[in-house]
């Protein structure tokens, strides 16, 4: 076992330098820099050169990924080229609120797709299925920024019950008045990878319903939904581990649009107003953290899995020789 | 299995409740410091837009505004526009350009010398920061030695490549010697974040080290009002009781976050106090609900033109670009864009009418759709594809790109627009200026000059008197232009000005657009937000009331 984990973290290590390189060379061939921030039509040439060279603007892209390769190594991210302060810092003081976020929203796909799934494959082809199906279909094709607007209109500008954005009420300091805030942005976040879910635990459902074991269970006359809760749950909740793990991207780079739409103070709207201003700094820490809890995310899905499943850990095990 | 299950899900939902009442950052103990009592800001649950604006019970204090990002710190350095405004409250300049001359903050006096380079500035004996130190000639010299040692350079010590000296005459009066005459030291001068320099001991390296000072609500303040708390989503300031010009009617502030698109709901449900509206629909939706909405109107003091680039790829000659203009109907560029003359109007010159040197009589390019046919023929223009570029960042540049370009497509010259946002768009437009290489990559291009009041020429010296032949004018319109900028008289200025407009002009390279309001709506109860017409807003928060 821990041969394995060994080897996921070398392929993590690996993996996080090429999205280093390749996001560092994508930024690098973007339109503008920040140097726009600075200079101004009547600068000399030369004061026009100090800037750049301030910026570190001036050495070419190889050069400039090195330096912050080699200062990324030893935990510094660098200075943010609009606000001069240290990165790191300033994503980290917004990290929790980008996690309550995720969080909640990773819940709440949990718990509702997992029933609607399991009664989609338990009740397959009837139109309970259809319409389960369709509100799944429907979850994966409709744009999130989409779905977050129509939210706003109905519940703040209709119905008036949600306000429109941010995470408090200035003065209210309540989880509740939180709660209130978070209802739109979790939803809109939940309803992609929810349907994605739904689909997947459908699928599970009704390739567990023809197993033996179930077969068995009504032959001693166990109740439907017993059968359906008690003992098909357990299988098809397997694979939703694998899901979850890859769901982190879309969770990372849903909180980026989302906490946009919805003023949502994580690092996702940081990482907007850095990629408006071309603050590279910023843009690369977020870059390697939404990296990071991306491979993270399914490295412990892929270890989570062999614990679940020991004949996974028992066949890597046999392939190893042991 | 089930148990583990439903164990985890219970811990996780605790986990995110507890989060959820953790991640409050105005402190528990202070629920009484609530800055609102009579407009809470944004309630959890909005009350519907008609019952909001309704006559208040009682006294309000509270004015709430959205904030499009949360900025990192609070740090005076005037970056942008937007930031400009979450920062007005907290932060007084010397004085400040406007249609009528100079309106004072910090200073009370600004005068120049019959040698024409010689400045006194005086700053008000009751100017103070919040901690009661007073604001003194120290407080300038620091912040420009701040800028030396942040950047490298200040244009408040430099002034065509020379020093400036500065003579601190007594703790409240400094005199400015320039090298040369330079009229637009006055328009350096007003937007000048004054940094306390007690605060940091008087060593600017400390300034440019810290990391902070202005992210915490104790930072010391020259406005009319002071940091009460800094959240993860919303700034909240308070009035101050011992600011120099006297003490708001508005008590509290709040600037809070609301995300893209949401604003014009957020407004309506009375979650903020006021929003800008760039576009003739929303002028006449707020404009019909009198009951319920303030509009308020003010210069936004701002030349947008278009620019023919003497570098493009198609290199059109005088005839190509006389042609252009010839085509481009000015009125309908306003109607189609804008919708309004409320928002903008078609301008004459390339000075707005809140400069001193503006002259109305100035008469800039006429519209004749036939002789533009014509010579677009002759010239060989017709059929010629055209790149423009425009900044998306900015009001209605998106509408005005589309109706040129059905505008000129009517004397068969094909625009291929290009949008794109500002860090894009200015290393492309000032190409040639920022050494970026991209000159060749556009025909035509619009820009904007914004801040253009006072008494000098404004942005448009700058276009005028051209670094590296930028903009392809000859010699002699920098010349006038430098003339102008260099013109102690007045009057003189003002002929001089109007020699260097036209003759800019008659070159066909820049076709003034639009000059355009900042319309603002406001809740009924909110008045006061044109008190004074400087853009970004808002510069003297006095003038607001939120019972109006």
């Amino acid at each position: 076992m821990l041969k394995i984990v060994l080897k996921k973290v070398g392929q993590v290590a690996i993996v996080m330098l090429l999205i280093s390189f390749f996001s560092f060379a994508i930024i690098d061939l973007a339109p503008g820099d920040i140097s726009s921030m600075y200079l101004s039509p009547d600068m000399t040439e030369a004061e026009q050169q100090a800037v750049k060279e301030m910026l570190g603007l001036d050495k070419s892209m190889p050069e400039q990924y090195l330096a912050w390769l080699g200062e990324a190594l030893k935990g510094n991210f660098g200075q943010s080229l609009a606000y001069k302060q240290p990165v790191m810092p300033m994503l980290t003081k917004r990290l929790p609120d980008t996690i309550l976020l995720m969080g909640s929203s990773l819940l709440v796909s949990l718990v509702i797709s997992v029933p609607l799934g399991l009664i989609a494959g338990y009740k397959k082809n009837t139109w309970i299925d259809n319409l389960i199906s369709g509100f799944a279909y429907f979850g994966m094709s409709v744009p999130n920024f989409y779905f977050g607007m129509l939210l706003i209109i109905l519940f703040s500008a209709t119905l008036h019950w949600l306000p429109t954005s941010g995470m408090h009420t200035v003065g209210v300091n309540t989880a509740w008045d939180t709660f209130l805030h978070m209802i739109m942005p979790v939803m809109t976040m939940a309803l992609g990878s929810m349907a994605s879910k739904v689909r997947y635990v459908r699928a599970n459902t009704i390739g567990q319903l023809s197993e033996e074991y179930v077969l068995a269970a009504k032959a001693k006359g166990t109740a439907p939904m017993t059968i359906l809760f008690r003992h098909v749950l357990k299988n098809t909740l397997l694979p939703i581990i694998t899901i979850i793990g890859m769901n982190m991207a879309s969770l990372v780079c849903g909180s980026f649009i989302i906490e946009s739409v919805f003023g949502w103070p994580g690092i996702g709207s940081f990482a907007m107003e850095a990629i408006g201003k071309r603050d590279y700094p910023v843009i690369m820490a977020y870059i390697m953290l939404s990296g990071f809890i991306l491979v993270m995310g399914n490295f412990i899905a892929d270890i989570l899995y062999s614990f679940a499943d020991p004949r996974i850990k028992r066949g890597v095990d046999a392939a190893n020789g042991k | 299995m089930q148990k583990r299950i439903l164990a985890l899900l219970m811990a996780a939902a605790m986990t995110m409740s507890m989060a959820a009442c953790g991640s409050t950052e105005a402190p528990a103990e202070k629920p009484a410091e609530t800055p609102a009592t009579t407009t809470p800001a944004a309630p959890a649950t909005p009350a519907a837009p008609a019952e909001t604006p309704a006559a208040p019970a009682v006294e309000r204090d509270t004015f709430t505004m959205a904030i499009s990002y949360m900025p990192d710190n609070l740090k005076p350095d005037f970056a942008s526009d937007d930031y400009t405004t979450i920062v007005r409250p907290i932060y007084d300049v010397l004085f400040a350009e406007s249609a009528e001359g100079l309106e004072f903050y910090l200073a009370d006096k600004f005068e120049m010398a019959a040698d024409g380079v010689t400045y006194t500035l005086h700053i008000r004996d009751d100017a103070n920061w919040s901690d009661g130190v007073p604001v003194t000639v120290d407080d300038i010299l620091f912040t420009d030695a701040y800028n030396l040692a942040k950047n490298g350079r200040s244009s408040y010590s430099t002034v065509s490549g020379q020093p400036v000296t500065f003579n601190k005459i007594d703790s409240k009066t400094l005199e400015i010697v320039l090298p040369v005459p330079y009229n637009y030291y006055a328009t350096t001068l007003s937007r000048m974040p004054i940094f306390p320099a007690h605060a940091f001991d008087n060593d600017p390296q400390k300034l440019v080290d810290d990391t902070s000072y202005y992210n915490d609500p104790a930072m010391v303040t020259s406005g009319a009002y002071t940091v009460k708390e800094i959240n993860s989503d919303s700034i909240v300031f308070e009035a101050r009781d011992d600011y120099y010009r006297g003490t708001p009617s508005v008590k509290t502030i709040v600037a809070k976050v609301v995300g893209s698109g949401a604003k014009e709901i957020a407004f309506e449900n009375g979650e903020i106090d006021y929003m800008r509206i760039t576009t003739v629909d929303a002028l006449d939706k707020y404009s019909a609900q009198s009951d319920k909405y303030n509009i308020f109107s003010v210069s936004e003091s701002r030349l947008n033109y278009l620019q023919i680039n003497p570098y493009g790829p198609s290199q059109l000659n005088d005839e190509q670009r006389e042609a252009l203009f010839y085509a481009i109907n000015g009125d309908e560029v306003i109607m189609g864009a804008y919708g309004s003359t409320e928002l903008a109007q078609n301008p004459n010159s390339l000075l707005t009418p809140d400069m001193t040197l503006y002259n109305p009589e100035t008469v800039d390019y006429v519209y004749d759709l036939e002789k533009a046919k014509e010579m677009a023929k002759s010239s060989g223009l017709e059929g010629m594809t055209l790149t423009y570029i425009y900044n998306a960042d900015r009001a209605n540049m998106e509408e005005c790109a589309v109706v040129l370009q059905q505008q000129l497509a009517q004397i068969g010259v094909n625009l291929q627009i290009e949008g794109m946002d500002s860090s894009s768009f200015f290393p492309r437009f000032f190409a040639v200026l920022y050494n970026s290489g991209q000159e060749n990559t556009w025909d035509l291009g619009t820009n904007g000059w914004d801040s253009m009041r006072g008494n000098t020429l404004n942005q448009s010296y700058s276009y005028m008197n051209q670094a590296k032949n930028a903009w392809g004018l000859t010699p002699a319109a920098g010349e006038l232009a430098l003339a102008v900028n260099t013109c102690p008289d007045l009057e003189e200025a003002k002929k001089l000005a109007d020699e260097a407009v036209n003759t800019a002009l008659a070159q066909h390279y820049i076709y003034p657009l639009t000059y355009t309001n900042y319309v603002m709506v406001a809740q009924k109860y909110v008045d006061g937000l044109d008190c004074s017409a400087i853009v970004p807003e808002f510069i003297d928060w006095l003038g607001i009331s939120v019972n109006g």
